[in-house]
């Protein structure tokens, strides 16, 4: 069963260099006080998994604690302009951190590999980009067939941050949302949950089980100025103040 | 007329009834083109937007970004990220619209950067799911509101995603197909001129003797638009 802890003792089992992803996609469900947690208690040399999920990543390349970041996209649709990640866009060009960009599906594929545990997944059309040259992928024959396909390394994050909406006492999460958190739990050595309300009752349909999780904090407004659909929509304000937009 | 209402116009008439359409990431254009096709002639296509909303019931004001969480309200279903490209492997994703940093001749589009790769002097947000989703689905379209030659280079500085057979790209200029044989302007969107698309493009572009001009979108497509986008949000991106 999870241990029901503050975002203090839960981070503070993090440790420097671990390789860390973040549940939620691109504005929706962000952990943010996770990402806060991180930078007060000052965890570097994060590796980080991104996939579509702007703001964790950029928040840590801000305060310098990020070694490496492998990622598919940095940028945000506001509702009156769209605005490329800004510190990570910097540290690119700056050459401040390690990274390697990746179509979505190398992570994804990847982390299929990391949940069922073996070590690789094939990923078709992925030799289609330039990316592919710098990537970790590789072309290898079907051992059942003649043709060539593209396969990425599994993918098994230290750990895995995840903001959902609903917990039980013993720890049972209830996504509303889950784009890729199930998998990302299913992969990652452990997971720390936050959520809006942890209930009395127990829940009848959690998608993401207690024996997943090591910790569960309950954090409300822990994916703010991000949404965290039915509870808050995004602080657009907040977001812009960030973004220097 | 205004050109964002023509874009979105042109994008909705490549969306055929039953179509199944998926929307990436920073996609309102496309978000608002599936919705025109959907009130107008395409009432039975399914729609997938990235963050999780199957055939989401989208109520005016339109969002204020197509990842907004709002569209998660109304849904017939849920979608994993990961089923995108499930989906799209067995043949079931029928169309999806891309945008591009640069777009060469033959159609490779670059989402990634400008200048050397490693080390580049401008940085783009980068693929998402484009390199894969673009050669698994079975019509992808290019759009860009910026038709320049800063966009449509004779070679883009990175290959984010291969070009296809044919590659379609509407612009704020005009519609053309670009493929390793020829690049080819279809239409001009009226009151363009076919010597702004030439000046405007980075290689050379055939120019048929008699351009077709872009149908302008009607009174009722422009009536649905502003239906779906009461408050203009549409003018903003």
């Amino acid at each position: 069963m999870p241990k029901v802890v503050g975002l203090e003792e839960a981070i503070s089992s993090v440790k420097d260099g671990s390789t860390i992803a973040f549940g939620g996609f691109q504005l929706n469900r962000a952990p943010i006080k996770i990402v806060e947690e991180l930078i007060r208690q000052k965890k570097k040399n994060l590796n980080v998994i991104s996939l579509p999920n702007p703001l964790p990543l950029d928040m840590l390349i801000r305060e310098g604690l990020v070694k490496s970041a492998k990622f598919s996209f940095n940028g945000f649709n506001l509702p009156d302009q769209f605005v490329i990640s800004p510190h990570w866009r910097k540290a690119i060009e700056t050459g401040e951190i390690e990274w390697e960009e990746v179509d979505a599906y190398a992570i994804v594929q990847g982390l299929r590999a990391g949940a069922m545990g073996v070590p690789f997944m094939p990923a078709p059309q992925l030799e289609k980009s330039d990316h592919f040259k710098f990537m970790q992928a590789k072309m290898i024959k079907d051992p059942f067939g003649n043709q060539e396909i593209a396969v990425v390394p599994t993918i098994q994050p230290d750990f895995a941050f995840i903001h959902a909406q609903i917990a039980d006492q013993k720890g049972n999460v209830q996504v509303f949302d889950p784009q890729i958190d199930l998998l990302l739990a299913q992969a990652a050595k452990r997971v720390i949950v936050t959520v809006e309300e942890i209930l009395e009752n127990p829940l009848i349909n959690s998608n993401l089980p207690y024996y997943y999780i090591k910790y569960l904090v309950s954090a409300p407004g822990g994916a703010a100025p991000c949404s965290c659909f039915p509870h808050y929509d995004c602080d657009w304000d907040k977001l812009k103040e960030y973004l220097k937009v | 007329m205004k050109e964002v209402d023509l874009i979105i116009t042109c994008l909705a008439r490549e969306i055929k009834e039953g179509d199944k359409v998926l929307t990436g990431v920073a996609s309102p254009l496309p978000m608002l083109a599936i919705q025109l096709a959907r009130r107008l002639w395409a009432p039975n296509l399914t729609y997938f937007n990235c963050i999780g909303a199957v055939d989401p019931v989208i109520h005016p004001p339109f969002p204020p970004s197509s990842e907004s969480s709002s569209v998660l309200k109304e849904r017939n279903s849920f979608m994993e990220l990961a089923q995108s490209w499930d989906l799209a492997q067995k043949g079931m994703l029928d169309i999806m619209f891309f945008s591009a940093g640069q777009i060469d001749q033959s159609g490779n589009v670059n989402l990634t950067c400008i200048g050397d790769y490693r080390k580049p002097k401008v940085k783009f947000p980068g693929p998402a799911g484009s390199t894969t989703l673009r050669s698994l689905v079975r019509k992808s379209i290019i759009f860009t509101l910026k038709h320049n030659s800063r966009t449509f280079v004779p070679k883009v500085d990175f290959i984010t995603s291969h070009a296809t057979e044919e590659t379609r790209v509407i612009t704020n200029l005009g519609i053309l197909s670009l493929s390793a044989a020829s690049a080819r302007l279809l239409s001009l969107h009226p009151g363009v001129k076919a010597e702004a698309v030439v000046k405007n493009t980075g290689f050379p572009i055939q120019i048929p003797a008699e351009v077709e001009e872009t149908v302008p979108p009607g009174e009722k497509e422009l009536k649905t638009i502003n239906e779906i986008d009461p408050t203009g949000q549409r003018y903003k991106l």
